[in-house]
């Protein structure tokens, strides 16, 4: 194998192609972009579940006085209901899922609801006896929240049970949309960056086909004489998905820490750490395409 | 060497076969005019033993490899002992003479020590010692036609396949080429040449093989062209003169399809192969050398 040879010719294929080859460099950088920014969104998803979902809790809220009627018809929830559910928590049924639970009465509420709402004008027509008292139930497994939601649901003087990862699924959705999103805007990318490599070394083959059909007269192996186009496309490839790195990297640094974290302090956000882990897995997908979309090329040029 | 059996090529949408049930053996060291008109199949029959090509029925041996059942991924090391050149060249305008010569043993991946000591080395031979550095277009038809020999013998072939390698060229000049084909012949490589040029095949009195509408029409060694009027006449007879051939080839006999030049013929053609190559004066020396190699 003469790799001189075959790397001096596939530098004359990419001086000959240079417009083509710049835009193969653009188009698998682009899409790879989205392809890194989809993955590092999955990533920020998985790390704020987690984080979250710890800090979840499910909230048993009792009756106010000023409850509506069809969920609380004995108004304010009385002492009995309130060592009831004390009993069902403590009971050896529920016990081996809870960790452990807490007791917010009307003061707490109000004091919790003015440090949430601090300067809203809301804050200042709300009573403590508006605010419900609620028991603050965590698991040990925040997936269970069923048991206590069915076991309080329906109880006398338990307005609501509610978990609040139901809140946090919301967010999350919408979060999961915009990776999708992402990953579809990455995968039309991909296809047109591979159909355009594979016009290109098909362009390429073209400008060459003296030199194949003398290759293959001579008897140049079918590996020899296609490894310089496929080399060809993986080069080009490859620098548009350095570049993508080195973008997504920049993302997550300037963007991400340098905006975003102190923008938004009590969040914890996707890291260089991550990023890097983005890295080998777009350069890997940029040579796997290149290489793949220049071999179907070049393969249905030189059929012997 | 070379073995055609029963070998049937209909391209798709041609109203006829380019070959017809063609039968040929050629032996080592061989040198072999087909000749015929334009259409006649001799391209497509050297297609086939280039492996370009698979027949539709029959079967193709060459260098003891069945071209039928060759896996593809080995074709490119068969053709690698063979040799061909074209009418037209085909050198690589943009490489010089002695890169043109080099590309073909770089592309199979040989040491760069061995091209730079063989390339110079068949440039001598060809005639083209000092035009090593020269472009193609700087060269004449002649020369130009020395490089791509020169191409194809650098690997040292035990087949050379020329097409029409005059047909670009004045009678002069194509004697020189003819005079280094022979020099490669003498040296021990097959050669099949397919040709129009009447003067030639008849000076050079070597094996002629004479295809029409991709029958074998006549095979005879130490020949000339085949003279025109015996054409009309085989056309009826071609399924028999096949025949011939073919029982003719169990034993290498050369033979003709019209009776009386099969039987004049076949006391003179007996002495097979000494005849035909001694047949050029000041070869004698090598391709008897040649041909005692052969006989091995």
């Amino acid at each position: 194998m003469r790799l001189g040879f075959v790397f001096s010719e596939v530098g004359q294929g990419l001086r000959r192609n240079i417009s083509m080859v710049v835009s193969i460099v653009l188009v698998t950088l682009v899409s790879l972009t989205f392809v890194g920014t989809a993955l590092l969104l999955q990533f920020q998803i998985g790390q704020m579940k987690t984080y979250w979902y710890e800090r979840a809790q499910v909230a048993i809220y009792l009756c106010t006085g000023t409850s509506p009627g069809a969920a609380c018809p004995q108004g304010e929830a009385s002492a009995d209901v309130k060592a009831l559910v004390e009993k069902k928590l403590n009971s050896d049924l529920l016990r081996p899922y809870i960790a452990n639970f807490s007791f917010e009465d009307h003061k707490q509420a109000y004091a919790h609801f003015q440090q949430q709402f601090k300067g809203n004008s809301v804050a200042k027509f709300v009573t403590p006896e508006q605010l419900n008292e609620t028991y603050w139930v965590k698991l040990k497994n925040p997936i269970q929240s069923p048991v206590i939601t069915q076991s309080f649901n329906g109880t006398a003087g338990v307005e609501e049970v509610r978990d609040q990862r139901s809140y946090l699924d919301q967010i999350f959705s919408i979060l999961n949309t915009a990776s999708l999103a992402a990953i579809s805007v990455a995968a039309l990318m991909l296809l047109s960056a591979a159909l355009l490599i594979s016009t290109t070394i098909r362009l390429s083959a073209l400008s060459r086909r003296r030199e194949l059909g003398i290759m293959r007269l001579v008897g140049a192996s079918n590996f020899f004489i296609q490894l310089p186009f496929i080399l060809e496309g993986v080069v080009a490839a490859t620098i548009g998905s350095v570049l993508a790195s080195a973008a997504v990297l920049g993302i997550v640094q300037f963007f991400v820490q340098g905006y975003l974290a102190t923008a938004l302090p009590f969040t914890s956000f996707v890291g260089i750490g991550q990023a890097l882990t983005v890295v080998p897995i777009l350069i890997a997908a940029g040579i796997v395409l290149a290489a793949f979309a220049s071999g179907i090329a070049i393969r249905r040029y030189l059929r012997i | 060497m070379i073995r055609i059996e029963n070998v049937t090529k209909h391209y798709r949408g041609a109203a006829r076969p380019a070959l017809d049930n063609v039968t040929l053996e050629i032996e080592k060291g061989d040198f072999v005019f087909l000749v015929g008109a334009s259409g006649s199949g001799k391209s497509s029959l050297m297609r086939l033993i280039l492996r370009e090509d698979v027949p539709n029925s029959g079967s193709v041996f060459v260098l003891g490899e069945n071209l039928l059942r060759i896996p593809s991924r080995r074709v490119p090391y068969f053709r690698r002992k063979l040799g061909m050149v074209f009418q037209d060249f085909r050198l690589l305008p943009n490489k010089t003479v002695g890169q043109n010569v080099a590309f073909s043993l770089e592309v199979i991946g040989q040491s760069q020590g061995l091209i730079s000591s063989a390339v110079p080395d068949v440039l001598e031979m060809v005639g083209l010692g000092d035009k090593g550095g020269s472009l193609p277009h700087e060269l004449s038809g002649g020369e130009q036609q020395r490089v791509a020999l020169a191409r194809a013998i650098v690997n040292k072939p035990a087949i050379l396949l020329a097409d029409e390698p005059t047909g670009n060229l004045d009678p002069a000049t194509s004697q020189d080429i003819m005079k280094l084909l022979e020099r490669i012949n003498a040296s021990g490589t097959t050669v099949v040449m397919a040709t129009h040029d009447r003067n030639i095949v008849d000076r050079l009195k070597k094996r002629v093989v004479t295809l029409s509408q991709g029958s074998i029409v006549s095979d005879q060694r130490d020949s000339g062209y085949e003279s025109e009027p015996v054409k009309p006449a085989k056309r009826k007879g071609d399924t028999g003169a096949i025949k011939t051939i073919e029982e003719s080839l169990v034993m290498p006999v050369t033979t003709s399809i019209d009776d009386e030049s099969l039987e004049s013929k076949k006391t003179d053609t007996k002495p097979v192969k000494i005849v035909a190559v001694s047949a050029k004066p000041e070869m004698d020396q090598e391709s008897n050398a040649g041909s005692k190699k052969d006989g091995k």
